[in-house]
């Protein structure tokens, strides 16, 4: 046993004698130190260890060197990810018929999968035989601009110059005088064979392809090129579209082959043919603009987007868009049953924009348009016309349901066809010679000026109302008084001094109508009766009632461009007289205004409003949208089906209603001759009021006046309100023929061929009824 | 080693005072930050949130309590326990093969079952714990020469041909290397040669390296592997990487707070690691290295002072296991070691990880207990 003492530096050491003396070997200091380190736990938790603080280190220096990585890795930047976009939401008009809907389309992106140029110039050339074989449309922005079957130039040497000098392109410079400029110099190229040889070499393709093949190659390359900075940051490009399934499966099997190609999905705005009869509803889609796309980056929208610009594809973009999802690609791969490092359901889905009901009735729409179309035709092919007739043009109508405010129909003439916009932009010849029709550019500038067909006349258009405007005319002589429902009288002399003005009543100039009732006044459209009642009435009153039926109000329909229009009284004439003394509102003013002249401006859907109003004595808000319902059937948005009662006595509203039955069944009626309408008051009544309002052009430009009409029906039980107006369409009167067919469409009753067809339709100009 | 009771459950003494909370307090610190790491990640709009996270909750619970549950069992059981679990998990490899068991994995691997009650499970994980102890025993049968060398050897060798094989042909390279990596770890602290040991890792570089290249690797695997020694070869490994390591670096001190979350592919499990950075910073980070290490250090501890050989290699053959799955998830995360789709344990979602873990963890405990309580 050896005897453990202590030295003086307080550890044990072992009594020299006795270990000496029993040949025992004693561990020393070393061999315990030695056991310890040999110990294999001990050496295997020492590995472990130098692995955990290797982790620690390595963890720690990007913890705390975070921000210059992170820097780093944003400036590289390589997202193997690609947008993946959304469907756009449908739009159903009120039978569930789509006026718009999207079409999946099978696109090609190439990303950049690192090849050698020379490797990738070769796949590219396959690639096009292979879209030649498969009839693929190949994207390539280079067409507008070069051909090189023979080498030319598209455009002029200003596009040129701007296009090569492009700052995200070729960034060439601007051609000096005396320079000779040659393919590996870097001044614009304006020798298309120069170009080709520039294009070659920037694309190192190598000499030895053929002419045709080189042209293969830049097309697909020039695409690429035109987003370089993306696709080299690992963004994918796409170069085709409308691919046929059988070449995706093709090109991913081989994908070791085509390397970087990856199979994607976009969508394409489909207009059924419906659409067209609701293209002012509907909208249209284009480009997102520089600046509408700052204002969205942020939530996900991208350069290539389409975004709406009018109508309820503008109105509800956000709505529709949808949000696009975004997808982990899988390229490149040396085997061909491998490879997939990313399931189908990584990243983020796309998230289906959400559809859109309309309470907008394609039925409607068609019958609307087309009688409209046909009128309009009709005037302008008229033989016995005094010059003004031929510059019938153009209008617009609302039908609108009085109960709830659901617009049923609205219509413009000159209108568009939405698909062909889309068609433009896939570059379809005859679409594009529209879309300048459209925009008014290319020689189209003068006749778009005056048709307008983008311009959705029903809520941006403003009219004058003309006679449409009596029945505020009476509503506020009958509240302040000036005439009763037990004595409405009024005596109309022609010439009659109303207001220091002499005015002359239009149906008869010579003597006037004689005393008349408010019945008689609406159904004659007497201009000198409402002259006077509402020169008694005063003007702020009859502004007053204005307002209340929502006239010169934005009715808060839920379209974009809603115009407010002007209300005749004394601060509109203020604001719009320039000279002082015009500022003055004049008794004869009040004259003006009481027949819906003077300053008085408003749009169709106001004239819809307030009709229903005075068929229901409530203000309904028009609306087209019924619903918007997301993906999974929750509703996200719904149209505004509230009232507001307007409380207008009931005694009053009565007599203005039955004036306006008169003007369909009285003898004196403005509609009266018209038998067809008649005959159909027989089954629905009706309850209408004609306008023809002057437009101030009429001795400039020998032009005709507007003709307006408003209706609703039937008149004891008021379902719809119809609104309508041909610009230059002369008499309100014989615009009723568009009301007719949208009323018999609306209570599907069709015309009766029996009783007097020829009679029924009214002549141009055939009649002169008073005031319209 | 006979306890005098024929029973195969005992109830120690002082159970709680005999739990190695040294073993037991960085497991349960793991978990949690599992769990409130996963809540974050999953959050971030994975498919099934938050049932998922209830899931893998309820399993962090039901492990800790098998966990605990094991070490009531005798421990000279565990030869037995052992033998099963290797010749049931062997079985449910080969139900891998049949068509209607399995489930066609999306992540690249053909490794799941699809068991009734149990529901999608991964037999190789049990295998592991199966062959470890199945050697653990057969080492010491070579130590204590109850078997000749070569036999024993021989034996080895048999017990390991048929699961690693089907582990191999699924393939599943990473738990094929992790069970590689806990038969180091166990022949090594059996105390093999170190020549044999130099001898036997210059050999498998030679000779097995290649062959595997050539006849096991799938060629995603062969550019794994090569992305990491030559840089820019696998451009997919390399984003896995790069959004990692972005995703650890936006972590900073005590995480990202900046709202934005850093895309990372399979973040809920194989990248676990970046979130726990992103979530939890260099705190959360040194968390996680210092617990585990603790750990794998105190089995390695209680190893070393385990008088019973076996159960000394079926802790260290257990702590490899896990120590390799600590290393390779966390170094694969910052960019030290190749990808392997391998969990972190105790922290990365799914079922089948945790509950092998905490089987796994429970054996260890009852080792350890057993080294705590009276010997009888």
């Amino acid at each position: 046993m050896a005897n453990r003492i202590v030295d003086e530096n307080g550890l044990y050491v072992f009594d020299q004698d006795h270990t000496s003396e029993g040949k025992i070997d004693q561990p020393s200091i070393l061999d315990i130190i030695m056991a310890f380190v040999g110990n294999r736990y001990f050496i295997l938790a020492v590995i472990f260890s130098v692995f955990g603080l290797a982790i620690f280190f390595k963890t720690s220096v990007l913890q705390f060197q975070g921000t210059s990585y992170l820097v780093t890795t944003a400036e590289k930047g390589v997202p193997r990810q690609y947008n993946v976009p959304a469907p756009r939401g449908n739009i159903y008009d009120s039978n569930g018929v789509a006026l718009a809907s999207t079409q999946e389309v099978n696109t090609l992106l190439i990303a950049n999968s690192g090849m050698f140029e020379d490797d990738f110039n070769a796949m590219l050339l396959e690639l096009s035989y292979l879209f030649d074989e498969y009839n693929v449309t190949t994207i390539s922005g280079l067409d507008q601009y070069y051909s090189a079957e023979p080498f030319e130039f598209l455009k002029d040497e200003d596009e040129l110059i701007l296009w090569q000098t492009g700052k995200n392109l070729f960034i060439l410079k601007e051609p000096a005088p005396g320079i000779v400029v040659t393919y590996n110099d870097d001044y614009v190229k304006l020798d298309p064979q120069v170009f080709f040889l520039y294009l070659r070499d920037l694309f190192k393709i190598d000499g030895a392809y053929t002419t045709d093949e080189a042209y293969r190659i830049i097309r697909l390359r020039y695409q690429i090129f035109t987003d370089n900075w993306g696709f080299q940051n690992g963004n994918p490009v796409a170069i085709a579209t409308d691919v046929s399934p059988a070449l995706i499966q093709i090109l991913l099997e081989q994908n070791f082959k085509y390397q970087g190609i990856i199979a994607s999905k976009d969508y394409r705005r489909i207009y059924s043919p419906l659409a067209k009869y609701s293209s002012h509803v509907v909208g249209y889609l284009g480009k997102i603009s520089e600046e509408r796309l700052a204002e969205l980056k942020d939530i996900g929208y991208t350069p290539t987007d389409l975004v709406g610009q009018s109508g309820i594809e503008a109105q509800m973009e956000r709505y529709l868009h949808g949000t696009q999802g975004k997808q982990p690609y899988n390229i490149w791969s040396s085997s061909a049953e491998s490879g997939a490092f990313y399931a189908e359901d990584m990243g983020i889905q796309p998230v289906p924009g959400a559809d859109v009901y309309l309470t907008i009735r394609s039925d409607l729409q068609q019958a609307g348009l087309e009688a409209m179309k046909e009128y309009i035709e009709e005037a302008a092919n008229s033989p016995k016309k005094v010059p003004g007739y031929k510059t019938a043009n153009a209008g617009a109508f609302v039908v609108l349901d009085v109960k709830t405010g659901a617009i049923l129909g609205m219509g413009s003439y000159p209108d568009y066809d939405p698909n062909d916009f889309i068609l433009a932009m896939e570059g379809d010849a005859q679409a594009n010679e529209q879309i300048k029709y459209y925009l008014g550019i290319d020689g189209y500038e003068k006749i778009t000026e005056t048709d307008k067909p983008l311009f959705n006349r029903a809520i941006s258009g403003l009219y004058a109302p003309g006679s449409t405007y009596k029945m505020v005319t009476a509503l506020a002589a009958l509240k302040n008084g000036v005439i009763t429902p037990s004595n409405s009288w009024e005596t109309c002399d022609s010439p009659s001094i109303v207001g220091g003005w002499k005015f002359k009543c239009l149906s008869r100039p010579n003597g006037g109508h004689g005393p008349l009732r408010l019945g008689d006044a609406m159904a004659t459209s007497c201009n000198i009766y409402f002259q006077k009642i509402g020169h008694d009435t005063g003007i702020n009153e009859l502004d007053a009632m204005g307002k209340l039926l929502g006239l010169g109000e934005l009715s808060g329909v839920d379209l974009p461009g809603e115009m407010s229009g002007i209300r005749s009284n004394r601060e509109t004439k203020k604001l719009l007289r320039e000279d002082e003394y015009d500022r003055k509102w004049m008794p004869a003013d009040t004259a003006q205004s009481a027949i819906g002249q003077f300053d008085h401006l408003y749009t169709i859907i106001q004239l819809a409003r307030y009709t229903a109003a005075v068929a229901t004595n409530n203000l309904v808000t028009p609306h087209v949208i019924s619903e918007v319902v997301a993906e999974d059937g929750t509703i996200l948005y719904s149209g505004n089906t509230d009232v507001i009662p307007l409380g207008i006595n009931e005694a009053d509203l009565k007599l203005v209603q039955d004036g306006m039955k008169q003007v369909v069944d009285s003898e004196q009626g403005t509609i009266y001759k018209y038998v067809s309408l008649r005959l159909f008051s027989g089954q629905i009544p009706l309850a209408a009021k004609t306008g023809t309002a002057e437009t101030g052009w009429e001795e400039i430009r020998k032009e005709y006046s507007n003709g307006l009409f408003v209706c609703y029906a039937p008149a004891d039980d008021p379902q719809i309100a119809i609104a309508l107006v041909v610009e230059r369409g002369e008499w309100g009167s014989s615009t009723a023929v568009i009301a007719e067919e949208l009323l018999r469409v609306y209570f599907d009753l069709p015309i009766e061929t029996s009783v007097g067809s020829e009679e029924s339709t009214p002549v141009l100009g055939d009649y002169y009824v008073n005031g319209g | 080693m006979a306890t005098g009771k024929s029973g195969i459950v005992q109830l120690r003494n002082n159970y709680f005072r005999s739990v190695d909370y040294f073993l037991l307090i960085p497991v349960v610190v793991l978990t949690i930050i599992g769990i409130f790491v996963l809540d974050r990640v999953l959050s971030e709009g994975y498919e099934g949130y938050p049932q998922v996270l209830y899931r893998q909750a309820i399993a962090g619970v039901l492990g800790m309590s098998i966990a605990l549950l094991i070490c009531l069992i005798h421990t000279h059981f565990l030869k037995i326990i052992g033998w099963i679990i290797y010749a049931v998990s062997t079985m449910l490899l080969i139900l891998v093969l049949i068509d209607n068991f399995s489930m066609v994995n999306t992540w690249g691997a053909d490794s799941w079952l699809n068991l009734p009650v149990v529901g999608t499970f991964q037999p190789s994980e049990l295998s592991k714990i199966g062959l470890i102890v199945v050697t653990a025993y057969l080492l010491e049968a070579i130590k204590d020469k109850e078997i000749p060398y070569f036999r024993g050897i021989a034996l080895i060798i048999a017990v390991y041909a048929v699961p690693v094989g089907l582990i191999m042909k699924q393939p599943d390279f990473g738990t094929t290397m992790v069970i590689m990596f806990s038969l180091a770890c166990m022949i090594f602290v059996w105390g093999i040669k170190y020549r044999y040991l130099f001898l036997s890792i210059s050999g498998a570089v030679v000779v097995l390296l290649p062959l595997m290249w050539q006849f096991f690797l799938e060629p995603y695997q062969k550019t794994r592997i090569l992305s990491f020694v030559f840089a820019g070869s696998d451009p997919h490994g390399e984003y896995n990487l790069i959004q990692s390591k972005t995703a650890i670096a936006s972590g900073g001190l005590i995480g990202n707070r900046t709202g934005s979350v850093v895309w990372v592919p399979v973040k809920q499990s194989d990248f676990i690691y970046s979130a726990v950075s992103e979530h939890m910073g260099f705190i959360g980070t040194t968390a996680v290295v210092f617990l585990a290490f603790f750990f794998l250090a105190r089995c390695l501890y209680v190893g070393a002072k385990t008088r019973q050989k076996s159960y000394s290699y079926v802790l260290v053959g257990l702590c490899g296991s896990f120590a390799f799955h600590f290393i390779e998830n966390i170094g694969m995360g910052v960019g030290l070691l190749p990808i392997t789709g391998i969990p972190l344990p105790f922290i990365s979602l799914g079922g089948t990880s945790l509950m092998v873990s905490y089987i796994s963890f429970g054996i260890i405990l009852n080792i350890a207990m057993e080294r705590k309580s009276p010997q009888t």
